[in-house]
């Protein structure tokens, strides 16, 4: 009974890092989109939202742990989960709270790690595979994007410099609607297989599927899916504005290639079994995209606090894990203390929320 | 370190990035640069030049949509 009950409480809790994952992401595929007049703001966080649904489905290859290779697998527990959950969902909020893009991927391996560590100490954690898939990785894709969007735009501006504007930028404006869904049905194969991953893991942890041989769930992967598209159609608007205005004023031919030369750089990373973040390499390839007009056209003070989000999350998202982690040990080992942090963390955000409706505004206003 | 970091890896996702990067910019830039040139060259009254960038467009937007292609294809095996 009690563990029926942690398996519903984290079922819960992933698909509410999935929604938060939605909202979170949803400037990259559709930032620039919005902030060049591709599309209209609902419009474009409505096609993002219809793809990312689509996505979840054309790829089923689900990791069958969370954060493999970074964390033994035989330590994992459905009450690691829980904790390295919250450490992630509290992050996507506080980086959603200050309009910081940031990896929600690395967000949940930080979270996992926090609680892993502290359930079982050291011996639970592989540094190696931290420092190869995540760390290197963190490195690599914003200076990779940076700079392969630097050349691309200077290549851009090569071709069609001395055409007249109109229909340049009517030529870019339509190839975002493709380079954006592009990226929006990337997202959904890879973020929703996450929580795809995370709830398959905790039923074959609860004894509900075998561990030798099973198939996810339809409604695991149905539930899923839409979590994520109604995060992405909620749409995190403060990200979006940072993104789409804040760290460059960008114009169309920019706007395609932050988004095109961004998917194709995350897509022949993929092709070489190489996860880069969508986040950092679409936020670098915007960075790109403005310096390689001008220097100056980039405003570095945005930039760094971007990428001291980025040196924050894992230590972050880390240690709220580990507390989330220690204060459901406080309640032993049942499903007494997850229950009762769910309980006191769904009143807190019942407070924040009510109090922010009852000054007339909602918690993601497009305004 | 470089035994936990696959440098032939990390050198050919850098390479078929830059490559995949750049490349659909130009292609790209090359669709438009055809479609404008086409439609200036229509108005002038220029039918030879208007085919032959009208057909430079197309074929840039093949290459286009054959990447388009491609990219699902990568999603859609990815292990």
């Amino acid at each position: 009974m009690g563990s029926d009950v942690i398996l519903v409480i984290v079922v819960a809790t992933a698909l509410a890092f999935d929604f938060t994952n939605g909202f979170h992401d949803t400037a990259n595929a559709v930032a620039t989109t919005i902030s060049t007049r591709a599309l209209p703001p609902r419009v474009a966080v409505g096609i993002a939202s219809v793809l990312n649904f689509a996505g979840a489905f054309i790829s089923l290859a689900v990791a069958a742990t969370v954060a493999k290779g970074i964390v033994q697998a035989e330590f994992i527990t459905t009450t690691i989960v829980f904790a390295g959950l919250i450490g992630a969902i509290a992050w996507n909020l506080a980086t959603w709270y200050f309009g910081l893009p940031s990896s929600s991927s690395h967000a949940l391996i930080g979270g996992v790690v926090g609680a892993a560590f502290v359930a079982q100490g050291s011996k639970a954690i592989q540094v190696d595979g931290l420092v190869e898939k995540v760390l290197v990785p963190a490195v690599l894709a914003p200076i990779l994007a940076l700079v392969i969007a630097a050349i691309a735009i200077v290549v851009a501006y090569r071709i069609v410099g001395r055409l007249r504007p109109g229909p340049v930028n009517r030529g870019y404006r339509l190839g975002q609607l493709v380079s954006g869904s592009m990226l929006a049905l990337s997202h959904g194969t890879n973020d929703a297989q996450k929580t795809m991953g995370i709830i398959t893991l905790a039923l074959v942890a609860n004894g509900n599927l075998s561990s030798e041989h099973f198939d996810v769930p339809n409604w695991v992967v149905i539930s899923s899916a839409s979590a994520i598209a109604l995060g992405t159609y909620v749409g995190g608007w403060r990200i979006i504005r940072t993104m789409g205005t804040r760290i460059i004023k960008m114009d169309p031919a920019q706007g395609f290639v932050a988004q095109g030369a961004g998917s194709a750089t995350i897509l022949a990373a993929s092709h070489f079994g190489y996860p880069l973040s969508t986040t950092h390499v679409i936020t670098g390839g915007i960075m790109g995209a403005g310096a390689g007009k001008r220097l100056s056209a980039v405003r570095w003070g945005v930039a760094g606090n971007i990428v001291g989000a980025w040196v924050l999350t894992i230590p972050a998202s880390a240690t709220v894990g580990g507390l989330t982690y220690g204060l459901t040990r406080i309640f032993g080992t049942g499903a007494l203390g997850p229950v009762i942090v769910s309980l006191s963390l769904l009143s807190l955000l019942a407070a924040v929320f009510g109090r922010r409706v009852s000054a007339g505004r909602t918690l993601t206003a497009e305004g | 370190m470089a035994t936990i970091i696959d440098v032939d890896v990390l050198l050919d996702v850098i390479g078929a990035a830059f490559l995949a990067g750049v490349g659909i910019t130009a292609i790209f830039g090359l669709v438009i640069y055809g479609g404008t040139r086409f439609a200036d060259m229509r108005r002038a009254g220029n039918g030879v030049g208007a085919v032959l960038f009208a057909s430079f467009a197309a074929l840039g937007l093949i290459a286009f949509g054959a990447s388009v292609v491609i990219g699902i294809i990568v999603m859609s095996s990815k292990s």
